[in-house]
Parts: structure tokens; sequence; C-alpha cells
């Protein structure tokens, strides 16, 4: 994108803040990461910024308002170098989703397309790494060790791919806490989740190096840890969905216990 | 007017309280010291932040269980969360996106520095516990930050912090760390690559501020010397295995374990080996010597365990680590300053 002549650049960024309303910092990244912004240099170094630079950025800001991820909205509204999206966000959004479920089934390892039967283990441990991590580390042993252990971690993320049994039953229990009544029920969602994802629950009190140590109860009744296997897919799973869905039940707690003064 | 500053006897009223596993009560007393005028951030950090260290001292002194330590958290963090709410934040001075390091569950003290940020103004995003460093990759590539503060409160996740530099640094975010786990000084942050670190969140607050006028420079990625680590990390259940077999051979009385304290001398095996992984990732013994093994010796000795035992774990590890050198030597070291302890008395 190039500016166009008759558009004088006048404002500093300060002013393109004020008159769009998004910060300075924001701005500047959305400069340089998206190139919004196309700003000349004064003799002094300074930038400064034309009308078409406000209205990239209120374009965006449209989009955004109608349901568009900040990147591509900025990507977009850089690439045309003009306002007007030709398609609904909608179809942009079932795209991204496709594509994203796409990716994630190439992507899960062999066994996991699966998930009725979540108990099976991956069984990595006997897996010998992939002739391409072997010669990339060379020939050693402890070097095939260490190769091990980084596609054990590829395999370990390409695993947290969410598919879309993940994502139901993450939706599922999110729309969940929008509804409780109490602590105890976000509890129950939680252990719902974490049995949907392959896990179990065990009082905090029997715990043990297969335990996580994150405690679904909220400070009502005893705390109660998930657990899985290590190096399990019950258990990537786990550590894949459950920090997320665990900080949005806190903050449903927070929420009903705010509404009803039990905070104090 | 003299600011109301926290008590100890405050803080001791609040342990009862957490003692007691009473929510109602330790939610009042924080908000009544808020009503009498005390700053909020001391009451997070010096009545919340003391009052969790007793925590963990009740537990390392086995006075208290794995469960009384976690219903005592929740506790606290439901005072945090009362808190909250009450918080008016100053001006606006920008995004933050605020996280644990991956593979680290202990959420509070990260949701501690949320809170105390958002006091000073900062808009925060906080992700919770353990986030994975693929997720939030992904998520910084959606946001606009000034900086991502990652939490780190105990060392062996060291290696996950440094993948979660990694993903902010992916999404060209600058990252700041902190927590205990990084320790006294800058030495680890900097050995993981970080952009800074902060000893605590107030310092973390004014270095972002820093940030926000003069972001720092992106620097290449640092080269911890990681390789015996990572040898160490894939080798690991092997390698305790072999030191089990070893130890029943050392340490006579093993024969007579319960298959659970089988289970629990395999863990503290295995807790030596990763405080190890950590130490040559970052490069600094002190994570080994001055914070792992005296905490390890105080957490045996208070389970009735002789102290001598832990020399005996780490001769059996020593038996078995044949092709780690830089290992040896901090397992050598260990045993010379746990036979200078012992005869300290």
């Amino acid at each position: 994108m190039t500016r166009q002549d008759g558009d004088p650049a006048t404002m500093s960024i300060g002013e393109v803040s004020r008159r769009t309303g998004v910060t300075v910092p924001t701005l500047r990244a959305w400069e340089r990461r998206y190139g919004l912004l196309v700003p000349v240099r004064t003799a002094g170094g300074h930038r400064r910024y034309s009308d078409d630079d406000v209205r990239r950025v209120v374009a965006v800001l449209e989009l955004t308002g109608q349901g568009w991820a900040v990147a591509a909205a900025a990507r977009r509204v850089a690439g045309e170098g003009s306002a007007s999206p030709v398609r609904p966000p909608v179809d942009e959004l079932r795209d991204r989703l496709w594509s994203a479920l796409d990716q994630a089934l190439r992507e899960l390892p062999a066994g996991t397309e699966a998930p009725a039967s979540p108990e099976e283990p991956l069984a990595m441990d006997q897996d010998m790494p992939s002739a391409d991590a072997l010669e990339a580390a060379g020939s050693s042993g402890a070097s095939v060790r260490t190769a091990m252990v980084r596609q054990r971690r590829q395999t370990a993320a390409a695993a947290g791919q969410p598919d879309w049994q993940l994502l139901e039953t993450v939706h599922q229990a999110t729309r969940g806490l929008l509804y409780i009544a109490s602590a105890r029920e976000a509890t129950e969602i939680l252990i719902a989740a974490v049995q949907r994802l392959g896990g179990s629950t065990i009082p905090a009190g029997q715990a043990d190096s297969w335990a996580l140590p994150i405690d679904l109860s909220f400070g009502e009744g005893e705390p109660i840890l998930p657990v899985a296997e290590p190096l399990s897919l019950a258990r990537m799973q786990l550590e894949q969905m459950l920090p997320g869905l665990v900080e949005d039940a806190r903050r449903a707690v927070q929420l009903l216990r705010r509404s009803e003064g039990l905070d104090g | 007017m003299q600011q109301p500053q926290i008590t100890q006897a405050d803080v001791k009223r609040f342990v009862d309280h957490l003692a007691r596993r009473d929510r109602k009560a330790a939610v009042r007393q924080a908000l009544e010291l808020l009503e009498a005028g005390v700053l909020v951030q001391d009451i997070v950090q010096v009545l919340l932040g003391s009052a969790q260290a007793e925590v963990g001292r009740r537990w390392e002194a086995n006075q208290w269980s794995v469960a009384d330590e976690h219903a005592a958290t929740a506790i606290t963090d439901a005072a945090l969360g009362a808190l909250e709410w009450r918080i008016e934040a100053a001006e606006d001075q920008g995004h933050v996106v605020v996280t644990c390091a991956e593979g680290e569950w202990h959420s509070l003290p990260a949701r501690m520095a949320a809170e105390v940020l958002r006091l000073h103004g900062w808009q925060v995003t906080f992700l919770g516990a353990s986030t994975p460093a693929a997720h939030l990759r992904r998520f910084l590539g959606e946001v606009d930050a000034i900086g991502v503060v990652i939490s780190c409160s105990v060392p062996i996740f060291l290696s996950g912090a440094q993948r979660s530099i990694q993903a902010a640094h992916a999404a060209e975010i600058p990252a700041l760390v902190g927590g205990r786990g990084f320790g006294p000084d800058d030495l680890r942050a900097r050995r993981l690559g970080a952009d800074g670190w902060a000893p605590d969140t107030v310092a973390a607050a004014h270095l972002l501020m820093v940030w926000r006028r003069q972001p720092p420079e992106a620097k290449p990625t640092a080269s911890a010397s990681e390789r015996e680590s990572l040898e160490l990390e894939a080798a690991r259940t092997e390698l305790v295995q072999a030191a089990m077999n070893d130890l029943f051979l050392r340490f006579p009385p093993l024969a007579g374990y319960s298959e659970n304290q089988l289970a629990r001398t395999r863990e503290d095996l295995g807790y030596i080996l990763q405080f190890l992984e950590a130490a040559l990732l970052t490069d600094d013994p002190r994570i080994f010597l001055d914070e792992f093994l005296p905490w390890l010796t105080r957490v045996l000795t208070a389970r009735g365990l002789p102290a001598g035992v832990v020399t005996v774990g780490l001769e059996a590890l020593a038996a078995v680590l044949d092709g780690y050198p830089r290992s040896q030597e901090l397992i050598a070291q260990g045993r010379r300053l746990a036979a200078d302890r012992a005869l300290d008395g």
C-alpha cells in the first residue's frame, strides 16, 4: 500500500489516538504488525499520520465490533487499503473454524481420532523418534534421548490442538457456568468436564503424583483435585483444556458471590 | 495522616480463619482492613502474601496436609476475589497479559500480581494456571499488549517458563518474568531469554511503565546450555528406577517400606532429578544446593525420616548418573554441603 497524494500527513500518533479512541501502544502495534498505519517522516524524524490512517483504524474498529478478530480485521483493512469488507464475518469465522479443524486433524497423532476411549494412553514412551528427528540430532545415545524429549513435546503440542469433541466439552461446561446457583454447582460442572476429558477426581487428602495440583472446590467443602495418568491422552487433554476452564469457573463463582453479597 | 499498616496480629488472625476453613470470616477481615484505609496493595502482598507463606511453612513442617493447604489457598483466593471488585484502577496504562508458566499450576501468586497491576492502572488479562505455550502463542497473536508477565513459583517449571517466553517472542511481545521460581536476582531470567525480571509486582509495574514508553530491544534467544538438562529429562524414569534398585542395597530399611512409602521415595528421587534439570538449564547451582536440598531435608525430617536419608538418595543417584558430568558435580557439592550441615549440628 502506498500513500496517495493530496492527503497531507499532519497528525501525531497521539492525535490519531484521540480521534479513534485507540491507545497509542495499540496503534503502534497495529502499525508494526499489520502495516495498518503508513506514516511519513518529518525532517526531524517524527512520524506524521493522515486522515487515511484514521479511516483505516475506524474500519478495523467497525469490523471488530461485528465480531472479527483484530488480526484478521487489521490485515484485511491494511491489505485492501479500503474499509469495505466484501464477505460477511460469519463466513470468515466459519472458514477459520474449518481450517483450524483441518489443521487439528492433520496434526493429531495416530490413534487420537477416537476420543470415545479417552483412557487409552498415547504410549509415547515406547515410540521411537522419527528418522528425521534422529538425523537432526545426530546419532549418539544422548542425542537420541534429547530428540525423544523434543518429539514428545511436539506430539504433546499437536495433541493439544483442540478437536470438536474437546471444544464441545469446554463449551458445554462454560455454558453451564452461566447458570450456576452455587459454588458447588461450578465444582460439579468441572468434575463432569474432567471426566469427559478422560480423567477423574480425588479428594486432595488422597492425592498422589497422578493428581494435578488445581483445586476444584473454590473454598467450599473438601478440596478436590483432577487425576490422570502421566503421559496419557487424558492427562494431555486436561493439561490443555483445564486451566482456562477452571479460571472461567472461578470467575463465575466470584460473580455469584458478589451478586449474592456472599463476599462480605 | 498515617497510613494504617498490616500488623503481625492481622496476619495471625487471617491464618486462624484459614485454619478453621472459615471463608466468610477471612473475606470479611480483608474487606474491613480495606474500609479502615489500608492500601489494597498491602492487603494483597502483606496480609494474603504472608498468610500463604505461613500455609507453605505449615505444610513443610507436616502440621498441615495437602488438603489443608488447598483449602486455605482457595480461601485466600476468595478474599482476593472479593477485593477485586473494590479495586478502582487509576488511569489506563495499557494492556498487559499475566499468566503462569507452562506446567506451573500454582496460580495464586500470579493472580495476586494481576490484581496489583490492575491497581496500578493496567488493563490486565489473566490467563490462569499452566497455560500451554502453544495456547499462549495463539492468544498473543490476537491481542496487543505492552508485555506478558510470566509467573513461576517452583524452579522445576523453569523449562516451561522458557517455552512461555519463546511463545511471547514469537508473537513479538516482550516477556517479564517473576515469582519464587526465578530466584533472588535476574540470572535465571536472563539465561532463559526473558526481557525483564522483577523481584515483586510493584517493580514489575514500574518496568512495564518503562516498556510502555520504550519497548525493550528484541534480543537473540539466549542459548542456555540445556543439553544435559534435556538428556536428564528424557532419561528420568529409567534413572529413578535404577536409583531405586541401587537404594535397596544401600539403604536396608527400604525393604520394609510399604507400597505407598516406596512410591513416595520414587517421587522424591524424581524431584531431585527435576531440580537438577532446572539448575543445569539455567546454569544456576543455587536452585539445587541452596534452595532445594535444604527444603527437602526439612520436609523429610519433619515427616520422621533421618536427616541422612537425603545423602543416601544423592549417593544412589550418583551411582546411576554415568555420563552426566555436570549432574555428578552438583550432587558431589550437595553431599559435601549436607555433610557440613550435619557437622554444624
